[in-house]
């Protein structure tokens, strides 16, 4: 279809969601053409001026009603960034009107959920992807050391991606967390359960590089960082522990830890432990460190409407941090988007599809469950 | 390790990362004998002292004859940490760790040691009950609460 027009693309959700980056992704691809801002007619009055202000600001009309906007026949794409708790139920309709998913991260609040998107898209015959770090080049360059046997057979994996934004607060220490075994709600505005927002990355990671099956989880979630989280009784910390098939150990931290605790965006890494040799991968190396006499830097200032700094839009005049500067290579999927597009002109799935992203979700979900517990929990657990 | 559990400690104790909640150690050691049991419990005996608190429950995973040991715990102030330990025939060996305190963190990246280098361990006594701990944890398959194997009246 590229070579005649543009794949047009539908924005499930604007401002305050994902949808600020995934847009830009769509955009900078030349393959697509962005066609309108939609929601379910009965969001909240917030989300829906957040769903307006953003077409305003793009440029787009918005379509108040999901079906009349799915209905047209110059929506190709779906761009999926509804909250967490409609998420599962909009990327179903969006796969039954035959149209491509893109999906934020996770796709669903519950494995119910996640297997139902899964269906839709194998039964409406439609691709789809969940947006990850795999295209990241040192997630790659751990993918080829894995597959290349340069550190032998692969025995253990340990991912650490946390984020280093928000104020930390005086949020009492001091006794562990107690877990909701099954948590329902996911969106708050000061607040996210960050052993499922920031986790699913470590966790994609691990599924994406090992090419295994998560066996067993056992996890724990902790409030250290924020008043906000702990508030709503969620999480800021998160660690799971997994076994894979073959024997594979895993495991992975997960959280949010305040502006001033690293010095750049948080520490990322991926350790590969093979039976030759121990190999990490650090998303900022190789880099450059640079230290002048200018101001040091200072995080934004607090923003009540978004006090852990998850949106871009409510961040535009925030300095960046500068002291480290990555030397990553080009490589010609850095845009997450640009790689889907491949896989709908080629007809090939996603390497991160729904299947998969249904995947994510359930080790998530255990890793509630044995943090409630306190025991390991084998999967497949309870489709709720 | 001396030098590197003395300076973290001196960062503790001056309060600049706050209290200290999370440690992740991912460390590659040159075989020396002893056996990968006793270096783990080394490590998590170091881990315990950082935090200033005692594990509540251990979930160590190793395959036997295997190089690799990795355990999570979990404390009794809710702090928590991961330790993964290998032994491989390498030129050097590499600790790598993150130790997050709520206030800020503390990182040593795992770079190749100078050659030469030793880990010297510091003379912080492996509890009975620990390696107790660890034994039941990798032989149940599964976590082991301190409170099942230790009394500590």
């Amino acid at each position: 279809m590229s070579k005649f027009q543009p794949y047009g693309v539908l924005l499930v959700a604007g401002m305050m969601t994902h949808q600020e980056n995934y847009s830009d992704f769509f955009l900078a691809d030349p393959r697509c053409k962005l066609i309108a801002v939609t929601d379910e007619p009965d969001v909240t009055p917030r989300r829906a001026e957040l769903d307006r202000r953003f077409a305003f600001e793009m440029n787009l009309p918005y379509i108040p009603d999901l079906d009349e906007a799915l209905a047209r026949d110059d929506v190709d794409i779906v761009s999926v960034c509804a909250e967490h708790e409609r998420r599962g139920r909009v990327a179903v309709k969006c796969a039954n009107a035959g149209k491509h998913l893109y999906l934020d991260k996770p796709m669903a609040c519950s494995v119910s959920d996640a297997d139902a998107v899964v269906t839709a898209v194998e039964s409406a015959g439609v691709k789809s992807q969940v947006y990850s770090m795999v295209h990241s080049s040192w997630v790659q360059s751990a993918k080829q050391a894995v597959e290349s046997g340069v550190i032998g057979e692969l025995i253990a994996i340990h991912c650490d991606i946390l984020f280093a934004k928000g104020y930390t607060s005086d949020a009492p220490l001091g006794k562990p967390r107690k877990q909701d075994p099954y948590p329902k709600q996911f969106t708050f505005i000061d607040s996210k359960r960050e052993l499922r927002a920031t986790g699913v990355y470590s966790v994609g990671l691990v599924q994406w590089i090992t090419g295994a099956e998560v066996e067993t989880v056992f996890g724990a979630t902790e409030n250290y960082f924020f008043g906000e989280h702990l508030h709503n009784d969620v999480e800021d910390f998160g660690i799971l522990t997994m076994t894979l098939e073959n024997g594979i150990v895993a495991t992975i931290s997960a959280g949010r830890i305040g502006y001033t605790s690293h010095p750049s965006s948080g520490p990322m890494k991926i350790h590969l432990v093979g039976t030759k040799n121990l190999i990490t991968f650090n998303a900022y190396n190789p880099r450059v460190e640079v230290y002048t006499s200018e101001t040091p830097w200072t995080p934004p200032k607090l923003n009540p409407d978004d006090p852990m700094g998850f949106w871009n839009s409510t961040s535009k005049n925030a300095k960046p941090k500068k002291s480290w500067v990555t030397a990553n290579p080009s490589q010609r999927h850095t845009n997450d988007v640009s790689y889907f597009i491949d896989c709908i002109e080629s007809n090939h799935k996603s390497e991160v599809s729904a299947k998969e992203g249904a995947a994510q979700v359930e080790v998530l979900m255990a890793g509630y469950l044995s943090a409630a517990t306190g025991s390991v929990v084998s999967l497949p657990i309870p489709r709720l | 390790m001396q030098f590197l559990y003395q300076t973290v400690k001196e960062i503790i104790d001056a309060g600049s990362v706050g209290t200290p909640v999370f440690v992740r150690f991912v460390v590659q050691i040159i075989p020396s004998g002893e056996h990968i049991l006793d270096t783990l419990a080394r490590f998590l005996v170091i881990t315990g002292s950082w935090l200033a608190s005692i594990p509540i429950r251990v979930y160590v995973q190793h395959k036997e004859n295997s190089a690799q040991i990795t355990a999570s715990a979990e404390y009794t102030g809710g702090q928590t940490a991961i330790v993964s330990v290998n032994l491989a025939d390498v030129v050097s060996s590499r600790i790598d760790f993150m130790m997050l305190g709520n206030k800020g963190a503390v990182y040593h990246d795992g770079g190749v040691m100078p050659p030469g280098f030793d880990i010297d361990y510091e003379p912080l006594e492996v509890p009975e009950w620990l390696m107790d701990a660890i034994e039941r944890s990798l032989f149940a398959g599964k976590p082991v609460s301190i409170e099942e194997v230790v009394d500590f009246e």
